[in-house]
C-alpha cells in the first residue's frame, strides 16, 4: 500500500537530513511513500498569526491534492501535522471556517472531502507500520546507546495522537525495540522555544539550554526528537558560535535518523553530516555505551 | 503596569464580549483568574503582562493594552496553557486571534516586530507556495536588524557547508489557481 | 343507572406572572378553550395556585357543578398535588383535574409569541379531550412497616440512625465495611475547632454499637430492593467474617501474630496490616474480619496460626456469605463519597515523587494513629522545612470535577495550621479563592493568616524535581503564578500536599439503579428539591443524607442526617401511606397469556397465576407507570386514566381541534367582566 507523503517546507531546507533520513528509512522498513505532487507550506504558526482562512486554506490544499490519490498520509513535522488535522477536525465538524475554506478552495479550482488521515511519523512508525516490523529489521549497532527521547510540544499538544499528553512514550517503544536503552528526564515535553527562533534567537536559544541541562542529567548518549524544528534548536543551543568547528559532545538526531542507524543504515544515508554540530557521526561511535548485558532501565 | 485610573468611558467595554463571540473564545467567560496559564506558560519572563492578565485586562475592556502588548508575540504555540485550563479556554487559539486583530487594526506593540516576520512569512508564501528560510532572513532582517544578521553568520556558513540553506525560492506549479485560491482566501479573512 | 350527562368542564388558565402572559396571549386562549365541546367556564387568571385562584376553581366546580377541571400552567411536579387538593376540598374526584402544561412545554421553550399561543390552545383542546373521558379514582391506604434502614455507617448514617432509634423506631444499620465510622474516622483534627475527629465520633458510633433499637449489620452490602412505598423487602448480603463476635472477646493476638502483611487501605496503602484486621483500634464492632483474598490458608491452604491461637476458639473458616432480608417502612442513603486520584492531574506528580501526598494520606500522616505516628516526615524520614499546600486538585476544573468540593479550603487551613503546630515549617498554600463560609471559618482563616503562613493567590502549574535555581538538590519545585504579586514564582519544598477534590463513590450508580434515585452530570444522589427538600428523593420513602447527594462539611453532613430521620420519622409515624390510584389493569378476552408484560413491568408488579390461567397486578407495586401498556402486543393491559381510547381521543383532540369546537347551536361563551368567559347554563343532556 502507498502512502501519501507530505514533507513540509523545512524538510527541503534546513532538515534535508530529515527527509533523506526518512527516505532511506521507509525504503529500508518497504514502505511506499508518494510525495503529494504539487505541495505547498501548510502556513503554521506564522501564517495563523496574519490570515486565520489563508492557514486553514494553505493546508486544506494539501489535503485536496492528496485526496484523490489516497487515505492515509504522512508528515514528519509535528506543526504540519498539528494543522492538518486541524483543518480536518473542522471539516468534520462542519464550523464556519470550514466553509470559507471550501470557498476558496474552490476559487483554485480544488475541493476537499474531509477523507484523508494524517499520521505523524512518530505515530506512523509505531501503530501503521508497527513495533514488531521495525524491532524485526533492528541491528545491534544502537545496543548500550543510552537515548533520550525529547517530544517537545505540538506531538503531544493539545492532541496526542495515540499517546498521553504528559507521558508520551511512543518513542520510548521504538527506542526499546531498537534494542537500545531509554534515557529518561525531566521535560520531556517542555517547549524548545522553536517560535522564539528566528525573533528572539536568544530567549529561545535560553528555553532550549535548559531542555538540554535536564537532558544531559540523565547521561545520554543520543538525544532523538521527532521534530525538525526541535532539532534544529536543541543543535542551536549546543552550538558553539566562537568555535563552529568544535565536535559536539551531545548528538543530537531526529527521528529518522535514530530509527535509520537502529536499522543499521549508513550515516551518509541517513544524512549525518549535514548537522549543525560538527562530529555528529564520530560521537555516536566513540561514544560510552553500556555494556550489553544491562537490561533497559529508566535513569 | 503602570498605575492609573481606569475610566469606564475610555475602556472598550465590549471588548470581552467581541472575544467570546470569536470561535475560539468559546470557554473564555469561564475563567477563574488561576493563573495555571501563566504559571506553565515557558514563554511569560519574556512577556509584559503574563497569560492570565491579559485575560483579566480582556475583562476591564483594556483593548489597546492588551492588542499592543507583548504577550501574544513572545507566545511560542506550546500549548501547555491550553491543556492545562481548568476552564478548558483555548488560549493558545486566542493568543492567535490577538495577533491577528493586532496587525488588523495596527495596534501591534511598538517593542517587537515579531509580526513583520510573520507578515513576510505569510507573503513569501502566498507568492512562491513554499517557504524560502534564505529570503525571509533576508527580507527580516537585513535591513532593521544587521546586528542580529551578523551574529547568524557562524550558523548561516555552517548550514551552506553542510548543504542545507536553500538558495532558490520555489514556484508552485498551477500559480494561476494558487494565487486565486490565495486571494479568495484573503478577502474571506478580511470580511469577518 | 343514573343516565349519563355530558361532560361539565372548567379550563383555567394560569398567567404565572409572565412566566407563560409574557408569551402566550392567555385572554385569547381562555377565550378558545371557552368554545371547546363541554366546557362550560373558561376562566384565565395571574397565579392560579394562589388562594384567590384556587377559590375560583372551588367556586365554579360549586356553582357550575363541575366534573372535570382543566388547570393550564406549570408543570404537574409543581403544582398537581396543590390543584388536586383544590378539587377534593370542593367535593370533586381529584383524578378529574389535570393540568396542561403550558409553561415548560410552551412558553418558556417557543419563541415565537404566535407560535406558543397556537401551541397552547392545542395542548389545552387535548387535555379537555382528556379530561372528557376520565373516571373518578381513588388511592389506597397500606400500613407502613415501623423500621428504619439506613444505607452507610458514616457520620451522616450514624446521626440519622440514632435519632431514627431514639424516636422508638427500629434501625437496621447496614454498612459495607466492617466498622462503622466512614471518612471521618480517618481525620485528625476537624475544622474550625480542631476537635480531635474520633474522640468527637467515637462516642457516637460506640451509642450506635450499644442502642437497643439499632441493628448493626457491618461487612454487608444491598443486593436487591423490592416492595413499595412504606413496605420494602431489602435483600442484604452478611459476608464473611470468618470471626464469631459473639465468642471473640478482643484480645487481638491474632491480629500480631498473622504472617500475612497488606497494604492498609485504613492508612492509604501506606503502612500494614495483616490479613486478619480491623479497620482501625476503635473500630465498633470490634471483631477482626478475615480478607480472604490475602489470608495464607484461603490462599494456600496452610497457617491456621490464628486459629491456634485463639483463646476462645472464635475463628471459623467454614463461615459463609448469608442473605437476610429485612421489611422496612422508609430508607435513608447515606453512602458517602471518594476521594479524587491525583493520578489523574500528572502535572502534580502525585505517583511519581515520592513526597506528594494526597489529602487523606497527610490526615493518616499527621495523626497519631496513622503510619508514622503523628510524626510529619518526608518519604526518607526527614521533618521537612517547606510545606506546599496546593488547593483545588480536581475540583473547579472542566476536565475532572467542575464543582467547589466544599471542604477543601478548610482542610487545607487545618492542614496549615497541624503543620506549623508540629514542625514549624515554612508553609505555602496556593488558592484560587478562600472558601470559608461556616460558623467560625472566616475566623480561622484570619487565625492562619496571623500564624504566618505564606498564602499565595494562583493554582500551582506544575510539580517537578528540576532545581530552581541550580542549587536545590532533592526537592520538589512548585511554578505558580502569584496573581495577586503579578509575577510567576518557583518555590522549592520538601513537601506537596494536595487538597482532592470529593466525588461520587465509585458504585453510586448501581446503589441509585437498585433504590430507584437518580443522579446528577457529576454522579451525585438529587435531592427532590434543592432548595425546599434537599434530603428527600423522587421517592417518598427514601431519604438521602451527607456526601452522597453533594460533598459538604461535618455540621452540614449532621444536620442533613437528621432532617433525613425526621422525614422518616414523620413516614413511619403516620403509620399508614398513600398508594398511587392509578394501576394497570388487564383485560382477560383479549389477553394472549405472551406473559411480556411480566418480563418488563419494572417493579415486578405483575404476575401470572396458573391456577386461574391470569395475569394478575399487584395494586400494591403497581406505580402505574404504563411500560405493560406499551408492550402488551395485544392491548390488553392498560393503566386507569391512560386507556387507549383516551389517548386517541386526546391526540385527535390536539390535532383537530376545530373538530371539538361548539356549532353555532350551542351557546357560546360570554364575555364577563374581570375572569373570562363562562358559557351560560347547558342544558343538561
Amino acid at each position: 500500500m502507498k502512502y501519501l507523503y507530505y514533507p513540509g517546507c523545512s524538510s527541503k531546507g534546513t532538515s534535508r537530513a530529515y527527509e533523506e533520513a526518512l527516505l532511506s528509512v521507509c525504503r529500508k522498513l518497504g514502505v511506499e511513500l508518494e510525495e503529494i505532487e504539487d505541495w505547498n507550506c501548510c502556513g503554521a504558526t506564522s501564517v495563523v498569526a496574519v490570515n486565520k482562512v489563508l492557514a486553514f486554506t494553505l493546508s486544506a490544499r494539501n489535503l485536496a491534492l492528496a485526496e484523490p490519490k489516497g487515505k492515509e498520509m504522512m508528515t514528519p513535522c509535528p506543526s504540519c501535522w498539528l494543522m492538518l488535522t486541524k483543518v480536518n477536525m473542522a471539516f468534520h465538524e462542519g464550523v464556519a471556517l470550514a466553509d470559507k475554506v471550501r470557498q476558496a478552495l474552490a476559487a483554485g479550482g480544488l475541493n476537499y472531502g474531509g477523507t484523508v488521515n494524517v499520521h505523524h511519523l512518530l505515530d506512523f512508525l509505531v501503530n501503521v507500520v508497527g513495533l514488531d516490523k521495525v524491532k524485526k529489521a533492528a541491528t545491534d549497532s544502537l545496543k548500550g546507546h543510552r537515548i533520550a527521547p525529547y517530544y517537545g510540544c505540538q506531538i503531544v499538544r493539545p492532541y496526542a495522537e495515540s499517546d498521553d499528553t504528559y507521558n508520551p512514550q511512543n518513542m520510548e517503544k521504538l527506542i526499546e525495540a531498537l534494542g537500545a536503552k531509554v534515557a529518561q528526564f525531566e521535560g520531556k515535553t517542555a517547549c524548545c522555544g522553536g517560535a522564539l527562533m528566528a525573533t528572539r534567537k536568544d530567549d529561545g536559544v535560553e528555553m532550549s539550554r535548559n531542555i538540554l541541562k535536564s537532558i544531559k542529567r540523565a547521561s545520554p548518549t543520543i538525544v532523538v526528537t521527532p521534530c525538525p524544528l526541535c532539532q534544529l534548536n536543541l543543535e542551536l543551543a549546543e552550538f558553539d558560535e566562537k568555535q563552529p568547528w568544535k565536535e559536539t559532545e551531545l548528538p543530537v538526531l531526529n527521528l529518522a535518523q535514530l530509527v535509520g542507524l537502529g536499522l543499521g543504515l549508513t550515516p551518509k544515508e541517513l544524512g549525518l553530516s549535514r548537522s549543525l554540530l560538527p562530529g555528529v557521526e564520530k560521537k555516536i561511535k566513540t561514544a560510552k555505551k553500556d555494556s550489553a548485558s544491562l537490561e533497559t532501565a529508566q535513569v | 503596569m503602570k498605575n492609573r485610573i481606569l475610566l469606564e468611558s475610555e475602556q472598550h467595554r465590549d471588548f470581552l464580549e467581541e472575544i467570546a463571540a470569536l470561535p475560539e473564545g468559546e470557554r473564555v467567560l469561564s475563567c477563574l483568574q488561576c493563573g495555571t496559564c501563566s504559571g506553565t506558560c515557558p514563554a511569560a519572563s519574556l512577556m509584559d503582562y503574563a497569560p492570565r492578565q491579559i485575560f483579566a485586562m480582556i475583562r476591564a475592556g483594556m483593548k489597546k493594552d492588551v492588542l499592543g502588548s507583548l504577550t501574544p508575540w513572545m507566545c511560542s504555540s506550546c500549548y501547555e496553557c491550553t491543556v492545562k485550563c481548568p476552564a478548558q479556554i483555548k488560549i493558545t487559539e486566542i493568543m492567535y486571534a490577538l495577533k491577528r486583530a493586532a496587525i488588523k487594526q495596527g495596534l501591534a506593540s511598538p517593542d517587537t516586530d515579531v509580526y513583520r516576520f510573520y507578515q513576510h512569512f505569510t507573503d513569501i508564501v502566498s507568492k512562491h507556495g513554499r517557504m524560502n528560510e534564505m529570503l525571509l532572513m533576508m527580507r527580516y532582517m537585513a535591513l532593521r536588524h544587521p546586528v542580529a544578521m551578523m551574529s547568524r553568520v557562524p550558523v548561516g556558513m555552517r548550514m551552506m557547508m553542510t548543504g542545507v540553506m536553500q538558495v532558490q525560492p520555489h514556484r508552485v506549479k498551477n500559480a494561476d489557481s494558487f494565487q486565486k485560491m490565495v486571494e479568495k482566501a484573503a478577502a474571506l479573512e478580511a470580511q469577518q | 343507572m343514573p343516565k349519563k350527562r355530558t361532560p361539565r368542564i372548567g379550563v383555567y388558565v394560569c398567567h404565572c406572572g409572565s412566566n407563560i402572559a409574557g408569551k402566550v396571549d392567555v385572554k385569547a386562549v381562555a377565550a378558545t378553550a371557552g368554545r371547546l365541546s363541554d366546557v362550560v367556564v373558561a376562566r384565565d387568571y395571574q397565579f392560579m395556585c394562589s388562594e384567590p385562584g384556587q377559590e375560583l376553581i372551588r367556586q365554579d366546580i360549586k356553582e357550575h357543578e363541575l366534573d372535570g377541571v382543566v388547570v393550564a400552567a406549570c408543570s404537574p411536579l409543581m403544582h398537581e398535588k396543590t390543584f388536586r387538593r383544590t378539587c377534593a376540598t370542593a367535593g370533586l374526584n381529584h383524578y378529574l383535574m389535570q393540568m396542561a402544561n403550558i409553561r415548560e412545554q410552551c412558553s418558556w421553550v417557543t419563541e415565537d409569541p404566535a407560535a406558543a399561543t397556537d401551541k397552547a390552545k392545542s395542548i389545552i383542546s387535548g387535555t379537555v379531550g382528556w379530561v372528557r373521558n376520565l373516571r373518578p379514582l381513588a388511592e389506597r391506604e397500606v400500613p407502613v412497616v415501623p423500621a428504619v434502614m439506613v444505607l452507610g455507617g458514616g457520620i451522616a448514617g450514624i446521626q440519622a440512625a440514632l435519632q431514627c432509634a431514639d424516636a422508638g423506631y427500629k434501625v437496621y444499620l447496614v454498612e459495607r465495611k466492617q466498622s462503622v465510622g466512614g471518612h471521618m474516622a480517618m481525620l485528625d483534627k476537624t475544622f474550625p475547632t480542631l476537635d480531635c475527629s474520633a474522640c468527637i465520633l467515637t462516642p457516637k458510633m460506640v451509642s450506635v454499637g450499644q442502642h437497643p433499637n439499632i441493628e448493626l449489620m457491618t461487612y454487608c452490602e444491598v443486593e436487591e430492593v423490592s416492595g413499595y412505598a412504606g413496605n420494602m423487602k431489602i435483600k442484604v448480603r452478611r459476608k464473611a467474617t470468618c470471626v464469631d463476635a459473639e465468642k471473640c472477646n478482643g484480645c487481638g493476638i491474632c491480629k500480631e501474630k498473622c504472617p500475612a502483611k497488606v497494604p492498609n487501605e485504613f492508612e492509604q496503602g501506606k503502612g500494614e496490616r495483616r490479613a486478619i484486621y480491623t479497620l482501625f483500634p476503635q473500630a465498633v464492632p470490634n471483631t477482626p474480619v478475615i480478607d480472604r483474598d490475602n489470608c495464607i490458608f484461603f490462599q494456600k491452604g496452610k497457617c491456621r496460626a490464628c486459629e491456634k491461637l485463639c483463646k476462645t476458639g472464635a475463628i471459623n473458616y467454614e463461615d459463609q456469605d448469608k442473605i437476610v432480608e429485612l421489611d422496612v417502612g422508609a430508607i435513608i442513603i447515606a453512602t458517602g463519597h471518594s476521594v479524587f486520584d491525583a493520578k489523574d492531574m500528572p502535572q502534580y506528580g502525585y505517583g511519581k515523587y515520592a513526597d506528594v501526598y494526597s489529602s487523606l494520606e497527610f490526615e493518616r500522616m499527621v495523626n497519631a494513629g496513622g503510619f508514622t505516628q503523628g510524626h510529619i516526615k518526608t518519604s526518607d524520614g526527614r521533618t521537612p522545612e517547606t510545606v506546599g499546600i496546593i488547593h483545588c486538585v480536581g475540583s473547579r476544573d472542566q476536565r475532572y470535577l467542575p464543582h467547589c468540593s466544599e471542604v477543601c479550603c478548610m482542610y487545607s487551613l487545618k492542614f496549615a495550621h497541624l503543620i506549623k503546630e508540629h514542625t514549624g515549617a515554612t508553609i505555602y498554600n496556593f488558592y484560587i479563592d478562600m472558601r470559608c463560609v461556616g460558623k467560625g471559618y472566616e475566623e480561622f482563616y484570619d487565625r492562619l493568616l496571623n500564624e504566618n503562613i505564606r498564602f499565595v493567590r494562583g493554582k500551582v502549574a506544575s510539580v517537578s524535581n528540576e532545581p530552581a535555581n541550580g542549587s536545590e538538590r532533592d526537592r520538589l519545585v512548585l511554578q505558580v503564578e502569584d496573581t495577586l504579586a503579578g509575577v510567576v514564582r518557583k518555590i522549592p519544598v520538601d513537601m506537596v500536599v494536595l487538597a482532592n477534590g470529593l466525588q461520587p463513590q465509585k458504585d453510586a450508580e448501581e446503589v441509585g439503579r437498585l433504590f430507584g434515585i437518580s443522579r446528577n452530570k457529576a454522579g451525585f444522589f438529587i435531592e427532590q428539591h434543592p432548595k425546599l427538600n434537599p434530603f428527600g428523593t423522587s421517592n417518598s420513602c427514601i431519604f438521602i443524607a451527607g456526601t452522597c447527594c453533594d460533598p459538604k462539611d461535618i455540621p452540614y453532613a449532621v444536620s442533613q442526617a437528621s432532617a433525613a430521620a425526621s422525614g422518616a420519622i414523620t413516614l413511619l409515624s403516620q403509620g399508614k401511606v398513600l398508594v398511587e390510584a392509578i394501576g394497570a389493569h388487564a383485560d382477560d378476552d383479549l389477553c394472549s397469556r405472551c406473559l411480556t408484560c411480566v418480563s418488563i413491568c419494572p417493579y415486578k408488579a405483575i404476575s401470572y397465576d396458573a391456577e386461574l390461567d391470569k395475569t394478575v397486578v399487584d395494586e400494591t407495586l403497581c406505580h402505574g407507570c404504563g411500560t405493560c401498556a406499551a408492550g402488551c402486543p395485544a392491548g390488553a393491559i392498560e393503566s386507569d386514566n391512560f386507556t387507549q381510547p383516551q389517548i386517541l381521543h386526546e391526540i385527535e383532540a390536539i390535532l383537530l381541534s376545530d373538530k371539538f369546537m361548539k356549532t353555532d347551536g350551542e351557546e357560546g361563551a360570554k364575555a364577563t367582566e374581570d375572569t373570562g368567559t363562562v358559557a351560560g347554563k347547558a342544558a343538561e343532556a
